[in-house]
């Protein structure tokens, strides 16, 4: 039999040391523990060579009006503006970056402007490292994976996002940057930082919760969330359609004859990757179908009258019964959806094979978002004439919608409080200072596709001379818009796009015909009533007992 | 010769309770080495283990959101009951264990039993190896394959169109009445892998005397089956039966990727993946904590029975 005792005190050291070794190497996670989608750590990129300094410095730091084509993304950049602010030239210690997506991938998508910004300060600042670690995954895993960490207190030092979701401001987790933005940026001229903003900084109104301004965007150029229709022109020539549609009724018309011909009229993925297009369209047809909901809840809770719904509101709007299933709009949203279904792609509610089917020439009309259009303008296989226009309104006058509205980049970027606690707020705040300046914001635009134009520009001002860009980015552009953010009385923009999932299901099963519309809408109030007890539960501060 | 008296056994006095602590000592400091070595696994496990499934215990009484902790008593486990799309999660899940166990009971059984009729040799060896190797193929890779397989220009609708069956064609992942059926047929035929392996191993332990003497007798191979070998590896049978069990109560990666739980609320939803939606998506922790606590408690009640039924067949033995 084996004597334990006699073993030699190194071989039982030796052994204990193994064991811990195994012990610590990963394991099955317990069926009990919260499961994370924490994204590993990856290595800082290599820092890029900043662009060539030949081209000129903007010197305006108002926007400037579109007056020439838009630079191809691939040609000689300009120089960045230095980014050596007096007040702490002296900066040290490593910053790391929570950001969307790996910004320093794609030098042709719009994050990469700011993935050079980044680069540029910390070239400026010896003493400084950024390290980047990338969020991953799809649109609801990102946002879970911010707020969960945010929570935790496990995010990064700074965190860049594209379009904010109301759900995840969070005044007790954030850093405010009301007093900052009221003092002189070092990178500016301006008496204050939120004068760089510009639109009186109306990008800035859909991150302030109760006077305090939580994230910072970087640019202004339109709404990089704005979403549009693109079309394929071979489609609409083999239906016989003439002109783009401008009203719902047209839209369903050119569906028809789509369909006739032949194509894929919509594409309208509800499961995947891309279910947030669905998602998106319920938030604009409830933008229309809510009109009178949304002027009797904004303000209501002693909230701020500001043409937003914030999630304060909706609760009360829920427990009020302004919004709820028997609320005409919310039945015609779901008929809209059953009718509209008919010329949505073959098996919209499965997750879509790989490949985009509008690139592949299978849809006629497929929804994008703005930011997202260098992944079509790029693509090799993309051999037809396309273009692309606004959804006519289901009501009313059309009403451009955007994901945080005219005059934000949808690039937004935050500090969470443990920076602070961790004493590095001051390296944090210059970069977004940095990034946030006149100077930068001009250089932003000096690379984008679409070059920088003031907001309710038409689009022959924005490419003067250029029929194709025009026909490409015309529904992006018009109808023209300021301060167009969805007003938000939906689940999406108010309680957080993880909570849509639940939502999109009950859409699929009443669109399947696996529940009437009765249960449908039994199903959604019960979602809704779910979703304000619980805001309300996190938010005792609200007083809603005295609603 | 041994007495016939017939002697009743003293029962043995308990030791006092100081003795038991001595000799509880006595035996750490003979064997402190031994003790020293456990240690590490004893503390990872309750620190990735017990530690969580008591903190899951505890939150699943609370609304917990990360930020707040407030206890809320029964309310989770009552809104899971409550809940029509809970009781639909559970219904898929009963659904998909009756399919599997009539699947681990049947296919690779069937293979396990073919093979370890074949002479032995190359044929036997190669046989094996091609119902084994599979199982080096991760889990999650077979689920993506099956994925694509099921897709609306995937392989199954290939194949069907190709044989002029295309009126059978089905966006399977995305209907309600084929989307459960399709992830339950992953795998398809569900011959290769650990349950072959299993069968095999006991099919080959039964030792030859027993059928050639039934083969003398003049059983056929189908009699000799179901009369001698089944009855043999009954033992083994239910050891994968409660495995799988206890597999599917928990597994949900195969609805996660192939469908997210649709289509719809609960076209494919088991409770495991409730949980982890609920989890990652709503940050509602208290409410998967209350679902991974019945789980558990499923579980653990099943393990019992399980314990129960193999006591009883080693006394009846």
């Amino acid at each position: 039999m084996f004597a334990l005792r006699k073993i030699p005190i190194w071989l039982a050291l030796a052994l204990l040391l193994m064991l811990v070794v195994a012990c610590a190497a990963p394991t099955a996670a317990p069926t009990s523990a919260p499961p994370t989608a924490a994204p590993a750590p990856t290595k800082a990129p290599e820092a890029t060579k900043p662009p060539a300094t030949t081209a000129p410095q903007p010197a305006a730091t108002k926007p400037p009006e579109a007056t020439k084509p838009p630079a191809p993304t691939t040609a000689a950049k300009p120089a960045a503006p230095v980014a050596t602010a007096a007040s702490r030239a002296n900066l040290k210690g490593e910053l790391v970056m929570n950001t969307w997506r790996d910004i320093g991938a794609d030098p042709k998508h719009p994050n990469y402007t700011l993935y050079l910004l980044f680069q540029e300060w910390q070239k400026n600042h010896p003493g400084v490292t950024i390290k980047y670690q990338p969020m991953l995954g799809t649109v609801v895993e990102i946002f879970g994976y911010i707020t969960t960490n945010l929570r935790s207190k496990t995010l990064a030092d700074g965190v860049m996002q594209v379009f904010p979701s109301p759900a995840q401001l969070d005044p007790d987790l954030q850093y405010d940057f009301s007093a900052d933005l009221a003092k002189q940026n070092p990178y500016s001229a301006n008496k204050t930082w939120k004068e760089d903003f510009p639109l009186s900084a109306v990008a800035l109104n859909d991150v302030t919760v109760k006077d305090k301004v939580l994230m910072v965007g970087t640019t202004y150029v339109g709404d990089l969330g704005d979403t549009a229709i693109l079309y394929n022109q071979e489609w609409l020539d083999k239906a016989g359609i003439k002109t783009l549609p401008k009203t719902w009724a047209e839209f369903y018309d050119a569906m028809a004859k789509l369909k006739t011909a032949g194509a894929q009229p919509w594409y309208m993925p509800m499961a995947g990757n891309e279910a947030y297009i669905f998602t998106w369209y319920v938030n604009i047809l409830a933008d229309q179908l809510y009109d009178d909901a949304i002027k009797e809840c904004d303000g209501a809770a002693g909230d701020k009258k500001d043409n937003r719904i914030s999630q304060m509101e909706i609760s009360w709007c829920i427990k009020k019964a302004k919004l709820s299933s028997k609320h005409l709009g919310t039945t015609k949203l779901f008929e809209e959806m059953k009718k509209w279904s008919a010329y949505w792609h073959e098996g919209y509610q499965a997750p879509p094979p790989a490949g985009d089917p509008f690139i592949q020439g299978k849809v006629a009309f497929r929804s994008i978002v703005r930011i997202n259009m260098p992944f079509v303008e790029n693509d090799p296989n993309v051999k037809f004439k396309w273009g692309s226009f606004y959804l006519p309104p289901l009501q009313g006058q059309a009403r451009r919608v955007g994901n945080a509205g005219a005059g934000s980049g949808s690039q937004y970027m935050f500090i969470p409080k443990t920076t602070q606690d961790k004493g590095k707020l001051d390296l944090a705040l210059d970069l977004l200072q940095y990034v946030t300046a006149p100077k930068s914001i001009e250089y932003w635009c000096t690379l984008q596709t679409v070059p920088c134009y003031q907001p309710g520009s038409g689009i022959e001002k924005v490419f003067p001379g250029n029929a194709v860009m025009q026909e490409r980015y015309r529904g992006f552009i018009e109808p023209p818009a300021v301060d167009n953010r969805v007003r938000g009385l939906d689940i999406n923009n108010t309680y957080g796009q993880a909570s849509t999932t639940n939502e999109t299901k009950i859409f699929q099963d009443y669109l399947s015909g696996a529940m009437t519309l009765d249960q449908a809408l039994t199903a959604y109030q019960r979602l809704l009533d779910q979703l304000a007890d619980t805001a309300i539960r996190q938010h005792p501060e609200w007083n809603a007992d005295k609603w | 010769m041994m007495s016939q008296e017939l002697t009743i056994a003293k029962p043995i006095p308990r030791a006092k309770s100081s003795q038991r602590v001595a000799t509880l000592v006595e035996g750490v400091r003979r064997n402190w080495l031994l003790y020293v070595l456990i240690l590490p696994t004893f503390l990872f496990s309750i620190a990735f283990y017990y530690y969580p499934m008591a903190s899951g215990i505890y939150h699943s009484f609370t609304y917990w959101d990360i930020k707040r902790t407030i206890w809320i008593g029964f309310e989770n486990y009552q809104r899971m009951f409550d809940d029509p799309v809970a009781l639909a999660a559970w219904r898929n899940m009963l659904t998909i264990l009756v399919s599997q166990l009539v699947i681990v009971m049947t296919t690779p059984l069937l293979g396990a039993a073919l093979v370890a009729h074949l002479r032995p040799g190359l044929a036997q060896y190669g046989w094996r190896m091609m119902f084994v190797m599979p199982i080096v193929v991760p889990a999650t890779v077979v689920v993506f394959v099956w994925r694509w397989f099921y897709g609306g220009d995937g392989g199954l609708n290939t194949i069907l169109r190709a044989l002029g069956l295309g009126a059978l064609t089905h966006l399977w992942l995305g209907e309600n009445a084929t989307a459960l059926w399709a992830i339950i047929g992953t795998g398809f035929p569900w011959v290769a892998g650990l349950n072959f392996l299993i069968y095999l191993a006991a099919l080959q332990s039964i030792p030859e005397e027993l059928l050639d003497a039934a083969r003398v007798d003049g059983a056929s191979a189908f009699r000799r089956f179901f009369q001698i070998e089944l009855p043999l590896i009954r033992n083994q049978m239910m050891v994968l039966i409660v495995l799988t069990f206890i597999f599917y109560l928990r597994s949900f990666d195969a609805p996660l990727i192939m469908t997210n739980g649709g289509p719809g609320m609960a076209g494919t939803l088991v409770p495991g993946l409730q949980m982890y939606r609920a989890v990652r998506d709503d940050l509602d922790l208290g409410y998967g904590s209350a679902i991974g606590t019945v789980l558990f408690v499923v579980t653990l009640g099943l393990m019992l029975i399980n314990q129960l039924i193999s006591r009883r067949q080693k006394s009846d033995a």
